[in-house]
């Protein structure tokens, strides 16, 4: 297919969904990219099955603060300069792009690319949510190396980074970024379609899409989750489980390492029941009287309880009326190399990850 | 005594006070000049309560005329936007997101210029000169007269924007300028917005204020005059014309923070009741409840803090349809003392069903007989409605008072779930200009700091002391300063640990410091 103006408030608020809370608001993302569509024409979003196998393959996203990327937008070409420093590093050209998280602005990121530079876009992404480093990504759990790592301003000022692994690599890149004014354009993971196939979360463009149409036809939220559920099962996801309707009664935020750490805690409209949320970026646990109800890598997901729209974590507030929903994560997220890095443990959370179909 | 006067789009009302008590109320009838609503409003409550215009220390007044000239797209000027901001932002050009009609009627041209800060002062890239000069010749030849200047964290490095209005200043004679940072948050786009439309409604702005300032010489009151902001704190006269945006949405929360003085609860769900809409709010310390999603003004996108306010479609003017089981969204209006039964019209409104019901006593002549079931039927459409919207404002099942204001508030029932009892205070038809009435002044300031613990406390001591001085400044008195709000949001994803702190402080308007800065 195609993606067209037409498609951006869908897929941003289906982004927004497969955020959980992180990957920055995509309001100014689809602002931009729809202004780069209409200038430069439609793009085609392409199946990695579609591709020969020696097509390359390159991974483009945003890093930064929500807050930075609010105040300085971007000028819409900061993707092809990442792109084009990757490619004259590597000698060689890419033949598709793919985003390195579908949640949140960085899944618009590729289309707006591509718009400019006339490249497909691939049906996938390497996080299938938001997660707040480069070691998270599928592409680096299953043997891509993350450099070189191309990294620029919006001058189009950069470098090229290369690292030993894909933490050194989130290390060093962070430091990049800062010297930027807080945020940077990233190209990275650069992998032939054979490689992409293997380690690439699929389909999760056209998932987006059709959850942000669901996000805006469906009447009520039970309507939600029955609509979703065909489509985040073709993408292998779980389906889409109401864990809380509730109200927020408290939020608590503080800074550690980096990352914005915190606790939402709720409380539900019709009972007693009250739940907290952690949050490192993204919504990474809910707990419930002291049990663990939804762990990452299994998507945990607020939105309005009226809209539906989506809330990220930079925008929960004290007093909004929210539902909680669980997803289950794709099986490429199940395995012992990908809970090494992503699961509960990884955030420091003193539990194994519990799939949400084995506890609801 | 002061005076507190709401200036609606259907009626003006007036209040006088002395002390906490209430001595004078009336409503009028809003005009197209202002001036004469206001002047038929003051003339009838001096009159009332026999006060010698002398005798009025203080006029506090709200109005909705500049959220109502922005949603119908009435009376904005043609605005340039100049923007300082290259290399980043040409992806997102000024009004991209704005309804077409509005657009239309305002775009006055986009000027996009180098330079802009980063969040810890660095300029982005340094003015170009020529680049300036192009932008102000080029709004010269267009003459367009209302200018927005917006600069990359310009709330947190302001200088940018101050130089460039200077500029124009210099160049073109009249000009209304809004620089962005004047308006406050982080948020590029937001804060463009607001600028904007702060331009735009400048020349309504001397208007409307010069109108009130006018009516009140008239009616030979020297005292000084505040308009409402939409956090129900006050500005000075001279404020409300350089930042009409600032009024966005004190309507309901001047009705709100009414219903709370009148009835003495500062934790409560609040209903005003008018002639066409319910607005349902909850008070939460005094004050309206913000609204935590991305707040709407006339389609335009704006990070101001406003209250959570729910409207539905039922008022005393609601017209009663199939027996009872529908009453509205469509009303009579102001038409209500025609139309309605019980003032001898054809139509079946809510009013009318409330005085079939003994719950009011309102219009001219006695309630034809009805169809069987009417009554009935209609009275539980209209408790209904207002359980649904009451049980969506609610923050918890616990039962809370509430308070019924607006001159329809006879419509809302006794006994709603979740509700523990009904608050009737006497005077609720005017709680708007009540609201207008009740002096508190705000202050806030908001910053950037990077972390560690002692980071942390200086930078909250700094931040209280400067949002507690600019209260001051704005005329609060100063022992009753208080801060009623602190927000800190981290920065993700920085190596290097950065929180932005916003804080709010409140206090009660100094009548005294008033009455010195006077003389």
């Amino acid at each position: 297919m195609r993606i067209g103006p037409q498609h951006l408030v869908d897929l941003a608020a289906g982004a927004a969904f497969l955020g959980t809370g992180g990957g920055g608001d995509p309001y100014i993302y689809r602002l931009a990219t729809a202004a780069a569509l209409h200038e430069h024409g439609d793009v085609e979003l392409v199946n990695l099955d579609d591709l020969p196998d020696s097509a390359v393959v390159m991974s483009i996203g945003g890093a930064g603060a929500p807050t930075i990327g609010r105040e300085k937008l971007p000028n819409g070409l900061e993707g092809q300069w990442a792109l084009r420093k990757l490619e004259a590093y590597l000698g060689k050209r890419a033949d598709a792009l793919i985003a390195a998280e579908i949640g949140g602005g960085n899944g618009l990121v590729p289309i707006l690319t591509a718009a400019h530079t006339r490249l497909p876009v691939v049906d996938g992404d390497g996080m299938g949510r938001a997660y707040p480093e480069t070691q998270m990504m599928t592409f680096s759990i299953y043997g891509v190396s993350a450099t070189p790592m191309s990294a620029v301003d919006e001058f189009g000022d950069g470098v090229v980074i290369t690292a030993r692994d894909s933490v050194t690599a989130e290390r060093i890149v962070r430091q990049v970024g800062l010297a930027m004014g807080g945020q940077c354009m990233c190209a990275d993971h650069a992998m032939d379609a054979e490689t992409a196939r293997r380690v690439a979360v699929k389909g999760t463009v056209t998932l987006a899409l059709e959850l942000g149409r669901q996000i805006r036809q469906s009447a009520d939220l039970a309507a939600f989750v029955a609509a979703s559920r065909s489509h985040l099962e073709a993408a292998g996801y779980g389906a889409a489980v109401p864990l809380l309707e509730g109200k927020v009664v408290d939020v608590s935020r503080d800074l550690v390492g980096g990352y914005d750490v915190g606790v939402v805690k709720l409380k539900s409209f019709t009972t007693a029941r009250t739940m907290q949320i952690m949050v490192r970026n993204e919504y990474l646990v809910a707990i419930e009287e002291g049990r663990y109800i939804a762990t990452v890598p299994d998507l945990i997901c607020i939105v309005d309880n009226d809209t539906l729209e989506p809330i990220t974590s930079e925008r929960i507030r004290y007093g909004q009326r929210v539902a909680v929903i669980g997803v289950g994560a794709p099986p490429t997220y199940r395995t012992p190399e990908a809970l090494a890095v992503t699961g509960p443990r990884a955030f420091g959370f003193d539990v194994d990850f519990t799939p949400l179909d084995n506890t609801n | 005594m002061r005076i507190g006067i709401d200036v609606g789009g259907t009626h003006t009302d007036a209040v006088i006070m002395d002390g906490a008590e209430v001595v004078g109320s009336t409503k009028a009838l809003t005009t197209s000049d202002i001036l004469s609503g206001i002047r038929a409003a003051l003339d009838e409550v001096l009159r009332q309560t026999g006060a010698a215009p002398s005798a009025i220390e203080c006029v506090m007044i709200g109005t909705t005329q500049f959220t109502n000239a922005v949603v119908t797209r009435s009376g904005l000027a043609r605005t340039a936007a100049v923007r300082v901001c290259l290399p980043t932002g040409s992806a997102v050009p000024p009004m991209a997101d704005w309804p077409p009609d509005l657009r239309s009627q305002m775009d006055g041209g986009a000027h996009l210029l180098h330079g802009g800060h980063e969040y810890n002062g660095r300029p982005i890239a340094p003015l170009d000169a020529n680049e300036v000069s192009r932008a102000i010749e080029s709004i010269d030849a267009s003459g367009v007269r209302a200018l927005a200047v917006t600069g990359v964290f310009s709330p947190l490095t302001p200088d940018v924007e101050d130089e460039i209005a200077a500029r124009f200043h210099d160049s073109i004679d009249v000009l209304d300028v809004t620089r962005s940072h004047e308006l406050g948050r982080l948020g590029l786009l937001e804060r463009e917005n607001a600028a904007l439309l702060n331009a735009g409604l400048k020349p309504l702005a001397r208007h409307v204020i010069g109108a009130m300032r006018a009516s009140l010489d008239q009616a030979g009151i020297a005292a000084p005059v505040y308009v409402s902001q939409n956090d129900g704190t006050l500005m000075e006269a001279a404020a409300a014309q350089e930042h009409p945006v600032r009024t966005f949405s004190s309507g309901p929360t001047n009705s709100m923070r009414g219903a709370a003085w009148l009835s003495d609860v500062d934790r409560a769900i609040v209903i005003d009741v008018g002639g066409t809409t319910a607005d349902v709010g909850m008070l939460i310390d005094g004050f309206p409840r913000p609204s935590g999603t991305t707040v709407e003004v006339g389609g335009v996108r704006l990070n101001f803090g406003m209250p959570d306010v729910l409207s539905i479609g039922l008022g005393g003017g609601s017209i009663v349809r199939e027996s009872g089981a529908r009453v509205g969204p469509d009303s009579v209006g102001h038409e209500l003392v025609e139309r309605a039964l019980v003032f001898g019209g054809d139509t079946l409104t809510a009013t009318d069903i409330g005085v079939g019901v003994g719950l009011a006593r309102i219009g001219d002549r006695a309630l034809p007989d009805l169809e069987t079931g009417v009554l009935d039927a209609a009275q539980q459409r209209i408790r209904a409605s207002l359980a649904d919207a009451v049980d969506r404002i609610k923050t918890s099942p616990a039962p809370l008072p509430l308070i019924a204001v607006g001159g329809g508030a006879f419509l809302v029932p006794d006994d709603l779930p979740g509700i523990s009892r009904v608050a009737r205070p006497q005077h609720a038809g005017v709680a708007n200009a009540i609201g207008a009435a009740l002096a508190q002044v705000s202050g806030e300031a908001e910053l950037l700091y990077a972390a560690g613990a002692d980071a942390r406390d200086a930078a909250l001591a700094s931040a209280r002391q400067q949002a507690t001085q600019r209260a001051i400044a704005a005329g609060a008195r100063p022992g009753t300063v208080e801060i009623v709000d602190v927000e800190e949001v981290s920065l993700a994803y920085m190596a290097e640990s950065t929180t932005r702190l916003r804080v709010k402080a409140v206090g009660d308007l100094d009548l005294d410091e008033i009455a010195v800065r006077d003389v």
